[in-house]
C-alpha cells in the first residue's frame, strides 16, 4: 500500500485527480448551458463537451505516465510491464469513473463523452510511447482538432471509424474504434514505456 | 539580441509548428469554400473563424516554448547572462510569433488566391486580414506567458482547450463584448465601419504587449498600463457592438442577367451570374411554364411577397462560391413546389411531398419507368403534369395542386 | 566473475559507442576512466541493464542480461545512480529512499532500517525529512547515492557519483566506496583520477569505446613518471591514454 502511494505521488496522481474532476464539473455545467441554449438542438449540442472534454481530460491523466527518474526506476525488478498496463488501465478507470456523470443519456452524451475519453486516452498512450509523456497531449489535441474542426464544419461529416469522436453515443463502429485505440494503447505503453532520452 | 533572435527563429519550436498551422487553417478552408471563394467579405471574414482553429494550437505551441526555461532547467543559466529577461523573453516569443503569422499568411494568402478568381466585387479588405494576424500575435503572446508563467505540462494542452472554448463561446454570443473576439462571426452581407478592423488589431496588439510586460520584473510595472490602454481601445467596439456594421447598399444591389427565366444576383456576387444563370435556365429549359418562371425572375436573395411570383428566393448558399448542384435543386424546386407564407406549413402535406417528386424529375430529367407520384406516366405526361402545377403551386393554392395530381 | 562482457558493441544510428568491448571484473571497486566521449556512460547503462546490447554477452553476476528472468534475477541485487538523477521534487529524501527500497522489493520489515541505514552512509539522515526540491547539488547526488545501495547490492554502478560533492564529503565517500567493494563489485565511472588513484582497487581505461588498458591503481600512477598532469595517476593515465590514440 505505502508502495503504492508513493508511486501515485511520484506520478502526481493526486493532482491530475483534482484537476480532472475540476474539468468534469466544468463540463458538466458547460453541458447544461449548451443543452439550455434555444438555437441548439438537443440531440447535439453537448458534442463540444464530448470532445473538448474527453481531450482535457486524457491529457491530464496522459501526464501521470511521465516519471523523472525512469531511467533509476527501470533497473529495478519489478515487472514494469504490468505495472504500465495497471496504471494505463487505471487512468481507464478514473476518466471513464469521473466523466460518468457529467453528461446524461443523449445522442451525443454520456456514452459519446466515455467513448471519447477512452479513445483519447489510448491515442494519448501510444504518443507518450513515441514523443514521451511530456509531449503525450500532441497527438489526441491534433488529432481531435482536426477531426472536429475539418469534418464537424462540413454539411456531412463522415461516418467513418476516423471520426469516431464525433459519432453518436450508440455508434457500434465508434465504440470499437475507441475501444480499440485504448487497447493499442494500453499495450504499446505497457510493452515500451517512456521513450528513452537516448 | 539579432543573434539571439536568429537562433531561436531556426531552433525554436514555433518553426516545427509552422507545418500543423498550415495543415489547420488549410482544413478550416476546404471546409467551406463557399463561404470566402467569391466574396472579399467572405474572405476577411473566414480569416477570422479560421482563428477558432489557429488560435489554441498557436497558443499551446506557444505555452511550450514559453516553459522551455524551466523544463530545461536552463533559467538560471539564463538568469546569468547579460540579456535582460524581459529582450530574452522576447526573442523566444519570436518563435512562435513569426512562425505562427507566416503560417496564418500563407493560408491566407493561398485562399486569396482562389478569391481573386471568382470575387468581382471590391477587393480585398486588407485592415481586416491585418486584424486577423493581430490576433495571432496576440495569441502567441498569451500562450507563450502562460507558459512563462505556469510551468505545468498540463498547461499547453488545457490553455488551448480552454481558449477553443472561449473563442466558440464567444462565436455564438451576442453580447456586445463578443465583438472584441478574434473569432467573432460576423455577418457575410454586412460590412464594418472604416475604424473597426484598426481597432480591434490595436486591441490585440496591446493585450499582447499587456502581456509579455509581465514577464520583465521591471516591465511587470508597466503591465497595468497597458491594460488600462487595451481596456480604453476596446471600449468602442465594445460600445458599437452590431452597430459597427452595416449593409453596404451598392454590394447589395441586384444584378440580371438576360434570357428565360431572368436570374438575377447581388453585385457582391455578380461574377457568378453567367454560370448560376446558365444553371437555372438550363434546369428550367423546355418546361415553357405558362406565365409564372419564365416571365419572372430569380433572385439571390428574397425580396418582396412569398406566395407571389414577382420575387422568388434562391435558397443556394451564394455567399462565396456557388454550389451548382444546390442552385440546380433550388431551381426545380422554384418550379413545381408550393410556395406559401403565414401559418401553411406546405411541409406536411401530402402535396408538398408529391411535389418532391416532381421537383427531383424537374432537375434531374430521368428517363421512363418513373416511381412515386409520377408512376405509369410518359415523359410527355409528366411534363404536361408540371406545367399545370407549377402556376398552382406558386400561388400556394394547395387544393388546386392535389385537384391536378388526382385528376391525373 | 561478476561482470564479464564479450564483444560488446552498441550504437545510437550510426554512431558506434561501444565496439566489441571485452571486459571481466569482479569483487572490489573499479574504475572507469576515459575521456569524453570514450563510452562510459553507455557501458554503465548497458551493466544497468537499461541499454540493451546490440551484439555481444554480458552476464552480470552469473546472469545474462537478455534473459527476462535472469535479469529480473539480477535487478534484485543491482544498485545503480545515473549521470543525471532523475528525482521527483515533492518527495522527502526519506521518501524517495524508501520508494527505490520498495522498488528493489526489500523486505517490507526491513525498508525502514535499510532506508535509515542508506542515509546515514551519504551521511544525510540530518535532511531525511527535507523535500527533494530544496537539496543542493551535492545532496541530490548524496541522495542518489542512498537509493544506489538501500538494497545492499551485489553489483553497485556509479555514474560520475563524485559530482557536486564538497571536499569533505568526496573524502567520506572514497571511504564509503572502500566499504561496499569489501563486499560486493563497484564499478565507478569519474572523470575525476584521484578519485580512482586513492578508492579503487582496479582501473579500466576506456577510448573509442574499447577497453584499451587494465591494472591497479598503482600500476596506472607508475605508468606515466615522466608525462604531463599534476599527480602521478593524471600523468599515468595521460600516458596511457596517449599510448592508447597512438
Amino acid at each position: 500500500m505505502r508502495l503504492l502511494l508513493l508511486y501515485a505521488r511520484s506520478r502526481g496522481a493526486p493532482t491530475a485527480a483534482l484537476v480532472v474532476t475540476a474539468l468534469c464539473l466544468a463540463g458538466a455545467g458547460a453541458g447544461q448551458w449548451l443543452a439550455a441554449r434555444p438555437t441548439l438542438d438537443d440531440a447535439s449540442a453537448r458534442l463540444p463537451v464530448t470532445v473538448a472534454l474527453a481531450v482535457a481530460v486524457a491529457v491530464v491523466l496522459a501526464g501521470t505516465l511521465f516519471s523523472p527518474a525512469d531511467e533509476i526506476e527501470r533497473t529495478t525488478p519489478r515487472p514494469w510491464q504490468r505495472w504500465r498496463a495497471a496504471h494505463a488501465t487505471t487512468l481507464a478507470t478514473i476518466g471513464t469513473t469521473l466523466a460518468w456523470p457529467v453528461l446524461p443519456v443523449a445522442v451525443h452524451g454520456q456514452a459519446a463523452l466515455l467513448r471519447n475519453t477512452v479513445g483519447l486516452l489510448g491515442l494519448a498512450l501510444m504518443a507518450a510511447v513515441l514523443v514521451g509523456p511530456r509531449l503525450a497531449w500532441v497527438l489526441p489535441l491534433g488529432y481531435a482538432a482536426a477531426v472536429y474542426l475539418f469534418e464537424g464544419l462540413r454539411d456531412s461529416p463522415d461516418r467513418g471509424a476516423f471520426t469516431f469522436l464525433l459519432q453518436p453515443g450508440a455508434s457500434r463502429s465508434a465504440l470499437a474504434a475507441g475501444l480499440l485505440l485504448l487497447v493499442l494503447g494500453i499495450g504499446s505503453w505497457a510493452k515500451a514505456g517512456q521513450r528513452s532520452l537516448v | 539580441m539579432n543573434r539571439a533572435l536568429g537562433i531561436e527563429l531556426r531552433r525554436g519550436v514555433g518553426v516545427w509548428a509552422t507545418g500543423p498551422l498550415i495543415a489547420a487553417g488549410t482544413a478550416i478552408a476546404l471546409a467551406h469554400p463557399r463561404a470566402w471563394a467569391g466574396d472579399w467579405l467572405g474572405w476577411g471574414y473566414y480569416l477570422r473563424i479560421m482563428l477558432i482553429v489557429v488560435g489554441p494550437l498557436l497558443v499551446a505551441v506557444a505555452a511550450w516554448q514559453g516553459g522551455r526555461e524551466r523544463r530545461r532547467g536552463l533559467v538560471e543559466l539564463l538568469d546569468s547572462t547579460s540579456l535582460s529577461p524581459l529582450r530574452r523573453s522576447l526573442a523566444a516569443y519570436t518563435s512562435p510569433a513569426v512562425w505562427g503569422s507566416l503560417a496564418f499568411m500563407v493560408v491566407a494568402a493561398a485562399m486569396g488566391a482562389v478569391t481573386a478568381t471568382h470575387a468581382t466585387y471590391a477587393g480585398p479588405p486588407v485592415l481586416l486580414a491585418l486584424s486577423a494576424v493581430a490576433a495571432v500575435v496576440m495569441f502567441a503572446a498569451l500562450g507563450f506567458v502562460a507558459g512563462r508563467l505556469l510551468p505545468w505540462r498540463g498547461t499547453a494542452p488545457l490553455l488551448a482547450i480552454a481558449t477553443y472554448v472561449a473563442l466558440g463561446a464567444a462565436a455564438y454570443g451576442h453580447a456586445p463584448a463578443t465583438y472584441l473576439s478574434p473569432g467573432v462571426q460576423l455577418s457575410f452581407s454586412q460590412s464594418p465601419a472604416g475604424w473597426w478592423a484598426p481597432t480591434t488589431a490595436s486591441v490585440f496588439v496591446s493585450m499582447a504587449a499587456t502581456a509579455l510586460l509581465l514577464i520583465g520584473p521591471r516591465s511587470r510595472w508597466l503591465s497595468p498600463a497597458a491594460l488600462v490602454l487595451t481596456v480604453l481601445l476596446a471600449l468602442p467596439v465594445i460600445r458599437a457592438g452590431e452597430d459597427a456594421f452595416s449593409v453596404d447598399a451598392a454590394a447589395e444591389a441586384l444584378v440580371c442577367a438576360d434570357g428565360s427565366p431572368r436570374v438575377c444576383l447581388t453585385q457582391r456576387h455578380a461574377g457568378q451570374l453567367p454560370e448560376v444563370a446558365g444553371t437555372v435556365q438550363q434546369v428550367l429549359a423546355g418546361l415553357d411554364i405558362a406565365g409564372p418562371i419564365n416571365e419572372q425572375r430569380v433572385d439571390e436573395k428574397y425580396e418582396g411577397e412569398q406566395g407571389t411570383l414577382n420575387t422568388l428566393y434562391l435558397g443556394a448558399d451564394l455567399h462565396g462560391h456557388a454550389d451548382l448542384q444546390v442552385v440546380r435543386e433550388d431551381a426545380a424546386n422554384l418550379a413545381v413546389q408550393p410556395h406559401c407564407d403565414g401559418p401553411v406549413d406546405p411541409r406536411n402535406d401530402a402535396e408538398f411531398s408529391a411535389s418532391i417528386d416532381l421537383a427531383n424529375w424537374v432537375r434531374d430529367r430521368p428517363q421512363p419507368p418513373y416511381s412515386g407520384v409520377l408512376e405509369g406516366r410518359s415523359e410527355q405526361e409528366v411534363l404536361t403534369l408540371i406545367k399545370a402545377v407549377a402556376p398552382a403551386a406558386a400561388r400556394c393554392d394547395l387544393k388546386a395542386v392535389r385537384a391536378l395530381l388526382d385528376a391525373s | 566473475m561478476s561482470v564479464r562482457v564479450n564483444g560488446l558493441s552498441l550504437a545510437y544510428r550510426k554512431t558506434r559507442v561501444l565496439d566489441k568491448l571485452d571486459l571481466s571484473l569482479d569483487g572490489g571497486v573499479h574504475g572507469l576512466l576515459g575521456p569524453n566521449g570514450a563510452g562510459k556512460t553507455t557501458l554503465v547503462r548497458v551493466l544497468a541493464t537499461v541499454l540493451a546490447p546490440h551484439e555481444g554477452t554480458v552476464r552480470l553476476l552469473g546472469n545474462d542480461v537478455t534473459n527476462r528472468r535472469e535479469r529480473t534475477e539480477l535487478r534484485r541485487r543491482l544498485g545503480y545512480l545515473p549521470q543525471q538523477l532523475g528525482y521527483f521534487p515533492g518527495f522527502t529524501v526519506r521518501e524517495f529512499v524508501e520508494y527505490m527500497a520498495w522498488l528493489k522489493e526489500v523486505p517490507a520489515a526491513r525498508v525502514p532500517a535499510a532506508v535509515d541505514d542508506a542515509l546515514e552512509r551519504v551521511d544525510l539522515t540530518a535532511r531525511a525529512n527535507s523535500r527533494m526540491r530544496t537539496l543542493s547539488g551535492g545532496m541530490l547526488r548524496r541522495a542518489g547515492i542512498a537509493q544506489a545501495v538501500v538494497n545492499n547490492p551485489d553489483l553497485l554502478l556509479l555514474d560520475e557519483p563524485t559530482a557536486g560533492l564538497d571536499p569533505e564529503q568526496r573524502v567520506g565517500f572514497r571511504a564509503l566506496l572502500r566499504a561496499l567493494g569489501r563486499e560486493s563489485t563497484v564499478v565507478v565511472s569519474t572523470h575525476l583520477v584521484e578519485d580512482v588513484a586513492s578508492a579503487c582497487t582496479g582501473v579500466v581505461l576506456l577510448d573509442a569505446g574499447q577497453v584499451k588498458w587494465t591494472g591497479t591503481a598503482d600500476e596506472l600512477a607508475a605508468a606515466g613518471v615522466d608525462g604531463v598532469g599534476d599527480t602521478p595517476s593524471e600523468r599515468g593515465y595521460l600516458a596511457l591514454l596517449r599510448g592508447a590514440s597512438a
